[in-house]
Parts: structure tokens; C-alpha cells; sequence
């Protein structure tokens, strides 16, 4: 009876030593692993990448791409923005980053006097700004990275020409003319068919329509001109609507439509045939690009910058689908 | 222990000073936004009634956001390094253009000083939100350290509670060790004493804490041998007593035999002695001769029996003895006497070879009829003398001479008319006794083949030291 009660004991007391040590050892562990207060290498260069869409794979793309360029030189990316294309929160951030003095600015080019004075501000101010996607051509930026738009127009004209075969009406759906890229893209689309004249080129007058939506567009240029095979979307989610409104009348498949960006939605109708053919740009070298433009500038070497920088676009039509990079998503 | 508790105690001061550290810089940002505002608020206050006192207010406001400005950049860590870059060039913005907006008001500029003015507010604002994603990275920062740091506190709560247990465990151990160490050896004491008590003396106790109880213990071991050796004593001394108490009883014995035959012995004695001078004045000097012998042995048996004779004087005795035989005996009875001089000085208890002598007569030769012979010797020896009574006589079979040696009582003490009375048995006991020592005689013997009794007869210190009686 004895000899049970001491070995119940030794055990009892074996147990509680292991613990103690146990937690001793553990609480000694963890104590010397805490947070060191970093010695912070040289200041790096803070570069504000700012974009209109956070959640947008395009911009996220954009992102990476300045990331990859980013961590080889040493520079510190803030990627600020809206999650909707917000106008006032693009300049806001733009302020924001003025007077956090970053090191440069890389921003998409909007169409508004409070932007260009914000990028005349920071220039005098010695920061550097590129566009990127979008141009402003009037503000000082340094340069812009991007697609060519006017080259894109004429792309797609050659295509669309083609597609028609060289005759017919083609609708022309832009959202605000005064946008300075779908501009050019409209120009360079003007271009890409002035060498099929049986090609022609149909719009809307303003006053006919109640506003500026594509589909209600699209409706209205199918209503003048009901023999009107083929409609080019200018602007981004033009694609969408202009099959919405040729849906409601008849089958879509039978109309030729092309677009100038490769959204999501766009991608997918490209996908299902409803559209013929779209434009695919590249985001990535475009945020590579630009990041690297910045660290040329604030380094000083082959300045001034050479203003236009242009990204590869390509023609995607049905059936090119696979190769596209942002197709996975 | 103490130190123990004192680790314990150094650790949560470690976490405590970590949770302060955090606190600090947190306190910080807040700081620098207080100031911030407090300068927009001083500079509207100047601008608005300008004063002197206003404009030192806003010049202190201003060097309060310097001050803290400087002190941002020391919370620079890994996660919030650009952040706090950008946030710090904030700060100089905002003093920059509240510097202009006072700049432009003293050149008179109204417009340009609204301007830099609305600016520096719209600045302030972006302080107060960027504070905002300065505290989610501290707090990220130091996300891990958080968790740990309570991980710690729970760790340290249970292993002070193990440790309390641990160290009380080990403290009823050390309790319990302490205490057997004194019980233990007191149980043992008393198991010895109990042993003592029930009269085993051999176990020795064994106790080796150097203190009072293996003092005790050793007395105790004295105490126990002291009384060993004691009843030993004691013991022997009863044996002593015991002997002496028999050999007294054989000496009454054989005195009281002795006495038997006494019956006024000066009387006889004289009576004989008149007679042998008698028997001579008549001419019968034989006869003369042989009531002198016969005086002779009278004489011998008168005297005290206890004391030790020499060998001469028995030898003596058996050869009047052996006289008195003859002449009555005459033809069937011849006898011879073969001692070694040197051995006759030793000494002897008295009437001890007359038993033998007489035995061998009577039980040996007298049957015979044509009698026998005894011879008689002395043989010296180192350290003892053997005196052998041989006899050509009828022998004793196998269980006579057990019976002789054993000293069972029987035929031999009986009283017949050729015998002094004192028998075998009482000589041979008293031999015993007197060299204390059983080896004293052997008896040689064979039916019809005669008989051979030896004596063996120590010479020296095997002698008892006191004189018996």
C-alpha cells in the first residue's frame, strides 16, 4: 500500500517538474523572439501609383508590374484609389501625395481641370508624374505609358473593314467625345477604314437621344439606320451594352461588333461570340514600365524622358481567347 | 525559489514595459494630430484678429508640430517606414503652407493667403486620416507581439502555478525525509530494546546519524554486551558451582562409605596394633606381619579422603592390598607391580586405584578357579602419567564396560565382602572432577581375554586450583 502511494507521489512530482520546466522553457522561447525595431535601410524612393479601380484586375495588374520593377530598384509603391471611379477621390489622393512629398506620382489621365493643376502643382513642386493608360497631354507630365489609341482605332478599323467586307454601316458608339483618348481612338478608327470607302461610318446627333447610353444609342442607330451591320464601342463597357440593346431586336450573332478593352464582361462576351473582336492591352509592362521611367528620372540618367511610351496592344478575336493573359480570372 | 519568483516577476515586467513602449508611440500619433489641429486653429485665431500674443501662440503651436514631427521618426520600424516618410512630409506641408498663408497676409495678398490657407486645413485633414493607416500598421506591427505577449502572460500564470506545485512536493518530501530521519532510528532503538527485553543479546544496532540518538544507540550496544558477558559470567559461575556441589556430594559419599566402616577406629586400630605385637611375641611373624598391613590400609582410610596424594602413596596402599590377597589367596592369586620412578611424585586424588584393584579381583580373578594375576604399571608419559591394572582374568563383555563408563549404577557398588565399598563409579567421577576432563580412563576388555583399564593421569595446571572440599 506503501510502495503505491510513493510511486503515485514520484509520479505526481515527475509531472509537475516536467511542466515547470516545460513552460519555463517555453515562456524563455518566446521572450527572445520579439519584434526588433528594424534598422530601417536608406530611405527608398515612395512612388504613389494612384488608379481609378482598386479591385480592378487591369489595375491590379498594373500593380504587380510596378511591384516587380519596384522591389528590383529599391522603391516603395503606395497604391492609392478609389474602388469606384470616383474623379474627387483621384484628386484627393493626388493632393494627398503632394503633400506627403513622395518621390513620383503615377496616375491614369482624366479629363478635368482640377487634374491638371494638381500635376502642374507637382511638377513645380519637383515630383515627377507619368500617365499611365490614359494620357493628359495638356498637363506637364513627364510622359505617359500606355497603349497607343490611335493606332488601336486603326487596328480595329482594318478589322472591322474587313469583317464587313469592305461595305456597310458601321455604328459608332463613344461616350464623351471630349475624352481625349477616345478621341484618337476614334480617329485612328476614321483612319483604319478611310481605305474602304463603302465603309460608312454612322452616329446619332445628341438631340435624338435622351442620354448617352450606348444601348439607347445603339437603339436609336438601329432605328436611322436599320441596315446597320456592325457597331464599334469605344469607350469601356460599350461592348455589354450594345449587345444588350441588339438582343432586344434580333439575334446578336449576325452583327459585327468590336471593342477597344478587354474588361471582364467584355472578355466573356467575346467568349460567347457576341462580340467579334476586342483589343487586349498590356497593364503589366505598363506599370513596369512606368515605375522604372520614375527611378530613370530621379536618378538622373538620359533626361529629359522621351515622352510616349507605348505598350503593345493586340486584336483578340473569337477564338483567340486562350492566349489572353487576363483570361483565367 | 525566491529567484524563481523573482524571474517570474522580471518577465511580466519585460511584457508590461513592451505593452507601455506601445502605448508611447500610439500617444505620439495622437500628439502630432493635436498639434496639427492646434496650429490650424491658432493660425485661423491669428489671421481672423491678428495680435501679437496670437501670432506667438501660433509660432508655439507651430514648434509643438517640429517637435513632433522629429519624434515621429523615431517610431520608424519595418512595416510603417514609408507610411511614416509620407506622413512626415505631411507635417512640414502643412507648416509650410500655414508659413505662406502668413506670408501672403503680411504682403497683403488676400487671395494667395486664402489659398494656402484652405490648403493647409484640407492638409490637416489628410493628417488626421493618414493617423488612421498609421495606427492599422502599428497595430499589424504588432499584431504577433500582442498575441505573444498574452501567450506569455498565460504561460507565466501556469507555470507559476506548476511551480508552486512542483515546489510543494518537493517540500513534503523533504519534510518527510527530515522526519524519517529522526523516527527512524528512535523505531529502531526500540526494536533492540524489545529484542534485549525478549533475552536475544547478538543484535547488534546499527544507527550512523552523527546526533544524540547514535549516542544512544551505542550505549545501548555497551549496555547489551555488558550483559552478555555477564550472564556468561554468571553461567559460568553456576557450572562452577554445580561441580563443586557434586564433587562435595561424592566426597560425602565416599566418606560417608568410609565412616561405615569406622566404627571407633582408634580403637581398632590400637586393637590390631596390640595384636600384631602379640602374634610376634608368640612367634608368629606372619601373622604379625599381616595384621600390620591390615593396620596399614586402616590407617590409610582414616585419613582425610579430600586431599590429593601422590602416587607413591597408593601405589602404597595397593601393595599392602595386594599382600592381604595373597596371603589369602596364596596359589590363585600373583600380582606385579611396573612403575616408573620419575612419575611417582604426581599427584592423585586419594583412593583411586584401590577401586580398580579390588574390581579387578573380584570380578575378574575370583570367578576363576584357578585364579589369575594383576599387573600394575606406571608408564610416564609428556604431560600425563598412565597407570594401567592389567588382569588375565574372565574379561567384561561389550555392555559392561559402557556400563562402567557411563557410571550407570549398578553391580559394582554393591557391597559384597571382598570390597572396601567405594566403588567404580564414585573413583572414576571424582577422577573426572579432579582433572576436569572426561578423557581419564579406557577400558580394554573381551570376554575371557582379561582386562586392561588405563588411567590417564594429567600431570600440572589441568589440576583444579582450589582444594576440593
Amino acid at each position: 500500500m506503501r510502495r503505491i502511494v510513493i510511486a503515485l507521489f514520484l509520479v505526481g512530482l515527475l509531472c509537475a517538474a516536467f511542466y515547470t520546466i516545460y513552460y519555463m522553457n517555453t515562456i524563455y522561447q518566446t521572450t527572445s523572439t520579439s519584434l526588433s525595431d528594424l534598422d530601417v535601410e536608406a530611405t527608398t524612393y515612395r512612388v504613389a501609383l494612384i488608379s481609378p479601380e482598386l479591385r480592378n484586375s487591369y489595375w491590379n495588374s498594373v500593380y504587380e508590374g510596378a511591384q516587380t520593377t519596384a522591389q528590383e530598384h529599391d522603391v516603395t509603391i503606395h497604391y492609392w484609389g478609389s474602388y469606384r471611379s470616383n474623379v474627387e477621390h483621384i484628386l484627393k489622393n493626388m493632393e494627398i501625395a503632394i503633400a506627403s512629398k513622395v518621390d513620383g506620382i503615377i496616375v491614369m489621365g482624366i479629363d478635368d481641370p482640377g487634374f491638371l493643376t494638381l500635376v502642374n502643382k507637382a511638377t513645380k513642386k519637383g515630383i515627377p508624374v507619368i500617365t499611365i493608360s490614359v494620357d493628359a497631354p495638356d498637363t506637364l507630365r513627364k510622359a505617359y505609358v500606355g497603349s497607343d489609341h490611335y493606332h488601336a482605332g486603326i487596328v480595329i478599323g482594318h478589322q472591322l473593314a474587313k469583317a464587313v467586307n469592305g461595305q456597310g454601316k458601321v455604328g459608332m458608339i463613344i461616350g464623351n467625345e471630349s475624352a481625349g483618348y477616345l478621341k484618337q481612338r476614334l480617329d485612328g478608327f476614321i483612319k483604319g477604314i478611310s481605305r474602304y470607302p463603302e465603309v460608312e461610318l454612322v452616329d446619332v446627333s445628341p438631340e435624338d437621344i435622351s442620354s448617352n447610353q450606348a444601348s439607347l444609342k445603339t437603339q436609336e442607330i438601329l432605328n436611322q439606320h436599320p441596315n446597320a451591320k456592325a457597331f464599334v464601342g469605344l469607350s469601356a463597357d460599350d461592348g455589354a451594352e450594345i449587345v444588350k440593346a441588339i438582343q432586344k431586336r434580333s439575334k446578336v450573332e449576325d452583327y459585327y461588333i468590336y471593342t477597344f478593352d478587354d474588361t471582364q464582361e467584355t472578355l466573356s462576351l467575346l467568349k460567347k461570340g457576341l462580340i467579334d473582336g476586342t483589343l487586349t492591352h498590356s497593364p503589366k509592362q505598363m506599370g513596369e514600365r512606368s515605375v522604372s521611367l520614375i527611378v530613370q528620372w530621379l536618378e538622373g540618367r538620359e533626361l529629359p524622358l522621351k515622352t510616349n511610351h507605348f505598350t503593345p496592344i493586340q486584336l483578340m478575336t473569337k477564338g483567340d481567347e486562350g492566349n489572353h493573359e487576363n483570361n483565367s480570372k | 525559489m525566491g529567484s524563481f519568483w523573482m524571474t517570474i516577476s522580471y518577465y511580466n515586467q519585460q511584457s508590461v514595459s513592451k505593452y507601455n513602449d506601445i502605448l508611447q508611440r500610439y500617444l505620439k500619433l495622437n500628439e502630432t494630430i493635436t498639434a496639427s489641429q492646434d496650429s490650424i486653429t491658432r493660425l485661423n485665431d491669428y489671421l481672423a484678429t491678428p495680435s501679437s500674443e496670437k501670432l506667438d501662440q501660433y509660432t508655439i503651436s507651430k514648434n509643438e508640430m517640429v517637435r513632433s514631427k522629429v519624434s515621429m521618426l523615431s517610431l520608424e520600424n519595418q512595416n510603417n517606414d514609408a507610411i511614416l516618410q509620407n506622413y512626415a512630409h505631411m507635417l512640414e506641408s502643412q507648416i509650410e503652407t500655414m508659413d505662406l498663408a502668413i506670408m501672403s497676409y503680411h504682403r497683403g495678398k488676400e487671395d494667395s493667403m486664402t489659398e494656402h490657407f484652405n490648403e493647409s486645413i484640407r492638409i490637416s485633414q489628410f493628417i488626421s486620416e493618414t493617423t488612421l493607416s498609421l495606427l492599422s500598421a502599428e497595430v499589424k506591427s504588432y499584431e504577433t507581439l500582442y498575441i505573444q505577449m498574452i501567450e506569455q502572460s498565460a504561460n507565466l500564470r501556469k507555470l507559476g502555478g506548476w511551480a508552486l506545485v512542483t515546489v510543494f512536493m518537493i517540500l513534503l518530501i523533504f519534510s518527510y525525509w527530515f522526519s524519517r530521519g529522526i523516527t527512524r532510528p528512535i523505531s529502531r532503538l526500540t526494536l533492540a530494546a524489545r529484542e534485549i527485553a525478549q533475552g536475544k543479546f547478538d543484535q547488534k544496532i546499527e544507527i550512523h546519524t552523527k546526533d544524540e540518538i547514535s549516542f544512544l544507540a551505542a550505549t545501548f550496544n555497551q549496555m547489551r554486551e555488558n550483559i552478555k558477558e555477564l550472564i556468561m559470567e554468571i553461567k559460568k559461575k553456576a557450572q562452577l558451582e554445580k561441580e563443586l556441589q557434586e564433587n562435595q556430594l561424592l566426597l560425602r559419599e565416599s566418606e560417608l562409605k568410609s565412616l561405615q566402616t569406622q566404627i571407633n577406629p582408634h580403637f581398632l586400630f590400637n586393637t590390631l596394633n596390640t595384636l600384631s605385637k602379640k602374634a610376634y611375641l608368640e612367634g608368629a611373624d606372619e601373622t604379625s606381619e599381616l595384621i600390620a598391613t591390615v593396620a596399614g590400609l586402616f590407617r590409610y582410610n582414616l585419613r582425610k579422603l579430600d586431599r590429593p596424594v601422590t602416587l607413591s602413596d597408593e601405589v602404597h596402599v595397593i601393595e599392602n592390598y595386594f599382600l592381604i590377597l595373597q596371603a589369602r589367596f596364596s596359589d590363585r592369586f600373583s600380582y606385579q607391580l611396573d612403575m616408573d620412578e620419575e612419575c611417582l611424585d604426581i599427584k592423585i586424588p586419594s583412593l583411586i586405584l584401590q577401586p580398580f584393584v579390588e574390581n579387578a579381583f573380584i570380578h575378574a580373578l575370583e570367578p576363576l578357579e584357578e585364579g589369575g594375576g594383576i599387573i600394575v604399571r606406571a608408564i610416564n608419559k609428556e604431560d600425563h602419567v598412565l597407570v594401567q591394572i592389567e588382569d588375565d582374568g574372565i574379561g567384561m563383555s561389550e555392555e559392561k564396560i559402557r556400563a562402567i563408563l557411563d557410571e550407570t549404577p549398578s553391580t559394582t557398588t554393591k557391597v559384597s565382602g571382598h570390597s572396601t565399598g567405594i566403588g567404580l563409579n564414585n573413583a572414576i567421577r571424582r577422577l573426572k572432577l579432579f582433572y576436569q576432563s572426561e578423557d581419564v580412563i579406557t577400558i580394554d576388555s573381551a570376554l575371557g581375554k582379561g582386562t586392561l583399564v588405563t588411567l590417564k593421569l594429567y600431570k600440572g595446571k589441568k589440576i583444579r586450583r582450589e582444594q576440593l572440599g
